[in-house]
C-alpha cells in the first residue's frame, strides 16, 4: 500500500476570503472580455447587448450582415451571455494526485473552488465533479458524493465540502475512467479538467472537446515532480503512486538532466496534441498560490 | 614523556554517540520511498539512474556535528596532560623507630598504631589536596629502612586515598635500633614528616601521631628484662633467650677482644662461624673482609705503605686500596654506614644482626680507650637490636595528641615543591577551565548543527503554504 504525502484537501483558515477577493475581479474582466466577443459557447442563449466594429479573429457569424449592407462597413453583435450558461470542473482524485507537498489535490482542489466562484458570479450553473467519490462529508449526508452543482455564491459552501471530502487514493478512478463513464453533462459549454495526466492520455481528454465547448485542461504538478533535486541526494526508491512498482535510482546530475528531457519532452507532446484541438493547457507546481493558476486557467 | 589522564573516563562511553551518528548516517539503507506521478518517466530512464546501495557521502555538517560532540565528550571527561615529574610531589619522611609501632592507645594493644594514626592523618589531607588538583599528587617516600625510591601517586579529582595503600609500603617490622630520621636534614619545603614527636618543623610539615605512653620491656641485663611501668623501671628475671654473638672472617685482635668482652657484659656466648653453617641463629655478627675464602695471612700481605689510614673514636686503622668487599656484603639489607674512607667506601657499615669490618689493623691512641670501648659497643648494641617487644623507655614514653604542625598547617601554603612538569596552578589549569567552560558551547554547536543538518533535509522537499505568494517556475503557462 503506497502511503501518500498529501492525500487530502484541507481549506485554511482565511481561504474563502480569497476566494471572495479573487472570483468578482476575475468575474468582471472575464465579462469585459467575453463581452466583446471572442466567446461562442454552448449555452441556453445570448442577449444581445450592441455592436462593435469587426476584427480580424471575429467569428463571421456574429457579423450583422444587414449593418454591413447599410453603412458599408462590418460590425459584430455583442452578445452577453445568459445566466443559463453551463460549466463542469472535474477534479481528478487518482492516487498520483496525493504526491507532494504541497499536496497536487489540494491545489487543485483550490483552483477548482475558486473557477467555480468565478462561474457563479457570472451567473453560470457550475458543476464539480470528482472523478472518485470522497469520503462522507459528515454535515448529516451519510454517503459519499462525487459531484454538485451550483448555481449562486451561497452554493460555493457545498462545493467547498465536496472538494474537503476529496481523497487521493491509488485504484481511484482517474480522469479518463471519469471521461468514459460520461460524467461531464453533455450540455457544459465550457468544461475545466483539473490533473497531473500521468495517467490519462491527451487523446482521451479530448474527448470531451465538443462543437461550441471550450475545453480547458490545467496540469498540476508537485515540485518534486518538476525539479528531482527536490528528492534530495544518493539512492532513493520512487513508488508509482497508483501502486504499480517501485524503482530504486542513484540521483545524480546526469539522471536529473535525463529527467528533465523527458518531462520537457512530455509536455510539448501534449501541449501539441491539446493545440491541435485549441484545447488550454496550463501547467503549474502544487505550491503556487491558487490564483495563479486560477487566472491562467479562465483566462481573468 | 607526557601521558594523558581522564578524569572522569566514563564521559569516553559518549564516544559511541558521535560514532554511531557517523555509522548511521554513512550505512548503506534501503532507500526512502517517495510517491512520485512522473514514476513512468523515471521507470523510462531505466539503468540509467537505477543503482545499488552505497556508502552515503556523509554532509560536512554532520563531521562538523561529530568533531563538536567529540569535543565536547572529551572535555567533559577532563583530560590532563602528565609529564614526569608531575605537579606536585612531596617528600614524607618516615620515622620508622619502634615507638611508630606502638599503639596510640596502651589499652587497646591490638588497636590503631602511631604509624597508622599519622599516615591516615596524611592521606585524608593528600585526598582533600587530590581535589584541587590537575595532576596526579606524588609522595615519595623516605625512610631507613627502604631499599630504592618509591613513589605513591595519588590521582586528582578526589579519589579517596586509603590509608592502607599509602601503608603498603611499610609493612616491615619497625626498626629496633635508632630509625628517627635526621629531622634538621629535611626541614625544608615540600618534606611531610610522618611521626609521633618530633622537633617542630620550621618549613616542613609534621604530621605527629602522638600517642599516651605504653609501659612495657625497655631493656636486658644479662638474661633480666627491664620493664617499665609507666613511672619506674622494675627489673624482671626472664624468661630472657640466650644470646650469641658470632665472628666471622679476619678481624684486627683488638676487636675481637673488644667483641669477647662485650658479650660477657651481655651475657652473650661468642663463637668463631668461619665457613660454619650456624646451627643456632646469631644475635650479632662480626664480620671481617675475608670472611669466606681468603686466607688472612694473604689479607695482610696485601696491605700497603700507602694504604688507607683510617679511625673515630680514639682509635685508628689501616684499610687496603680498593680492597674487595665481603662477598656477601651485596645481598644484605640497606642498613647504616658507620665508617667510611676518604674515597667514599664503607669500611665499616651495621644492620640489623651484623657488623661489615673492611680493615685488618685497630691501633688505639694512648688515652683514648674508653671512648673506643664506648663507641665499638653502641655500634655492637644498634646492629644486635633489642629483643622483641623491647622498645627503649625514651619510646614508650607519652608523645602528646596528634596534631599537623606545618606553616598555617597547610602544606601547600609555602612548601610546594613542584616538579618540572606541569604547573597546577598555569596553563594546564587555564586551558581545562576554558574546557571545561566550553563542553556546553561544543554540546550546543552540535545540536545547533545537526539541526540545521535536519533541517536541511527537510527544507528539500517543503514548499511554501498556499497562503504565501510564490512565484511560478519551471514550465508553466498556457500550453507549457
Amino acid at each position: 500500500m503506497v502511503e501518500l504525502q498529501a492525500p487530502e484537501v484541507h481549506f485554511a483558515p482565511g481561504f474563502m476570503r480569497r476566494i471572495e477577493q479573487f472570483a468578482p475581479r476575475i468575474a468582471a474582466a472575464r465579462q469585459r472580455r467575453e463581452g466583446a466577443g471572442g466567446a461562442e459557447l454552448h449555452g441556453a442563449g445570448l442577449e444581445f447587448e450592441g455592436h462593435r466594429p469587426y476584427r480580424a479573429g471575429d467569428d463571421p457569424r456574429l457579423v450583422d450582415w444587414s449593418l454591413l449592407a447599410r453603412d458599408e462597413r462590418p460590425f459584430v453583435r455583442i452578445l452577453r451571455r445568459e445566466a443559463s450558461e453551463r460549466w463542469a470542473i472535474v477534479v481528478d482524485t487518482s492516487g498520483s494526485m496525493g504526491v507532494g507537498p504541497p499536496g497536487k489535490l489540494q491545489s487543485a482542489a483550490e483552483v477548482a473552488l475558486a473557477l467555480a466562484a468565478v462561474g457563479v458570479r457570472a451567473r453560470a450553473s457550475v458543476s464539480l465533479h470528482l472523478t472518485a467519490a470522497g469520503s462522507p462529508t459528515g454535515d448529516g449526508n451519510a454517503g459519499a458524493l462525487s459531484s454538485v452543482v451550483m448555481r449562486r455564491v451561497g452554493d460555493l459552501a457545498q462545493g467547498s465540502r465536496l472538494l474537503s471530502s476529496a481523497v487521493a487514493r491509488a485504484g481511484a478512478d482517474g480522469l479518463a475512467g471519469c471521461v468514459a463513464r460520461g460524467v461531464v453533462p453533455e450540455g457544459a459549454g465550457r468544461v475545466i479538467v483539473l490533473g497531473d495526466l500521468w495517467d490519462t492520455a491527451p487523446e482521451e481528454l479530448l474527448r470531451l472537446q465538443r462543437r461550441g465547448r471550450e475545453l480547458i485542461v490545467g496540469r498540476v504538478f508537485a515540485p518534486l515532480e518538476f525539479e528531482p533535486k527536490e528528492l534530495g541526494a544518493g539512492a532513493v526508491r520512487l513508488v508509482d503512486p497508483e501502486g504499480s512498482g517501485g524503482l530504486e535510482v542513484q540521483l545524480t546530475d546526469s539522471s536529473s538532466k535525463r529527467y528533465g528531457q523527458l518531462l520537457e519532452a512530455e509536455l510539448e507532446g501534449c501541449a501539441r496534441a491539446f493545440a491541435r484541438r485549441r484545447v488550454r493547457q496550463i501547467v503549474w507546481r502544487s505550491d503556487a498560490p491558487f490564483e495563479d493558476p486560477a487566472r491562467a486557467l479562465i483566462g481573468g | 614523556m607526557t601521558t594523558l589522564l581522564w578524569l572522569r573516563p566514563w564521559w569516553l562511553v559518549g564516544l559511541v554517540l558521535p560514532i554511531g551518528l557517523l555509522v548511521l548516517v554513512t550505512l548503506p539503507r534501503r532507500p526512502r520511498d517517495v510517491p512520485i506521478g512522473s514514476y513512468r518517466l523515471w521507470a523510462g530512464l531505466g539503468a540509467t539512474v537505477e543503482g545499488g546501495r552505497r556508502w552515503r557521502r556523509p554532509d560536512p555538517r554532520l563531521w562538523l556535528t561529530v568533531l563538536a560532540l567529540v569535543a565536547a565528550i572529551f572535555a567533559l571527561a577532563r583530560p590532563v596532560e602528565l609529564s614526569e615529574p608531575s605537579g606536585e610531589r612531596y617528600t614524607v619522611l618516615v620515622d620508622r623507630s619502634a615507638s611508630m609501632g606502638l599503639p596510640v592507645d596502651p589499652s587497646a594493644p591490638a588497636g590503631a598504631t602511631r604509624h597508622a594514626v599519622a599516615l591516615a592523618a596524611l592521606s585524608a589531607w593528600a585526598a582533600e589536596r587530590a581535589l584541587s588538583l590537575d595532576a596526579p599528587l606524588e609522595l615519595e617516600w623516605s625512610a631507613s629502612d627502604l631499599d630504592g625510591p618509591l613513589v605513591t601517586r595519588v590521582l586528582p579529582g578526589g579519589a579517596s586515598v586509603p590509608p592502607a595503600a599509602l601503608a603498603r609500603p611499610f609493612a616491615r617490622p619497625f626498626a629496633t635500633h635508632d630509625a628517627a630520621p635526621p629531622y634538621e636534614l629535611h626541614d625544608r619545603a615540600g618534606v611531610l614528616w610522618l611521626t609521633d614527636r618530633g622537633p617542630e618543623p620550621l618549613r616542613a610539615t609534621a604530621f605527629f601521631a602522638g600517642g599516651a605512653a605504653c609501659p612495657g620491656p625497655i631493656g636486658e641485663d644479662r638474661g633480666r628484662l627491664l620493664v617499665w611501668d609507666g613511672d619506674d623501671q622494675v627489673v624482671e628475671d626472664g624468661p630472657v633467650p640466650s644470646s650469641v654473638l658470632q665472628l666471622d672472617g679476619s678481624l684486627p685482635e683488638f676487636l675481637v677482644e673488644l667483641v669477647s668482652v662485650f658479650a660477657a657484659e651481655r651475657g652473650w656466648s661468642v663463637r668463631r662461624g668461619d665457613g660454619v653453617a650456624d646451627e643456632t641463629r646469631a644475635r650479632l655478627t662480626v664480620r671481617g673482609p675475608m670472611a669466606s675464602n681468603e686466607a688472612p695471612s694473604e689479607a695482610l700481605r696485601q696491605l700497603s705503605r700507602e694504604a688507607l689510614r683510617v679511625g673515630r673514636d680514639g682509635w685508628s686503622g689501616r684499610a687496603r686500596d680498593a680492597a674487595p668487599r665481603p662477598s656477601n656484603t651485596s645481598a644484605a639489607p640497606r642498613g647504616g654506614e658507620w665508617l667510611h674512607a676518604e674515597d667514599g667506601r664503607a669500611l665499616v657499615r651495621y644492620h640489623s644482626g651484623a657488623i661489615e669490618v673492611d680493615f685488618a689493623t685497630l691501633t688505639l691512641a694512648p688515652g683514648t680507650e674508653a671512648a673506643a670501648v664506648a663507641s665499638w659497643a653502641q655500634l655492637f648494641d644498634t646492629a644486635a637490636g633489642a629483643l622483641p617487644d623491647v622498645v627503649a623507655l625514651a619510646e614508650r614514653r607519652a608523645a602528646g595528641a596528634a596534631r599537623v604542625v606545618g606553616p598555617g598547617s597547610d602544606p601547600t601554603a609555602t612548601t610546594l615543591e613542584r616538579g618540572g612538569g606541569v604547573d597546577p596552578g598555569g596553563r594546564l589549569h587555564e586551558l581545562r577551565g576554558v574546557a571545561r567552560e566550553f563542553a556546553p558551547l561544543f554540546g550546543a554547536l552540535a545540536a545547533a548543527l545537526a539541526a540545521a543538518a535536519i533541517r536541511s533535509r527537510t527544507t528539500s522537499t517543503r514548499f511554501h503554504p498556499l497562503p504565501g505568494r510564490r512565484r511560478r517556475d519551471g514550465p508553466g503557462g498556457e500550453n507549457g
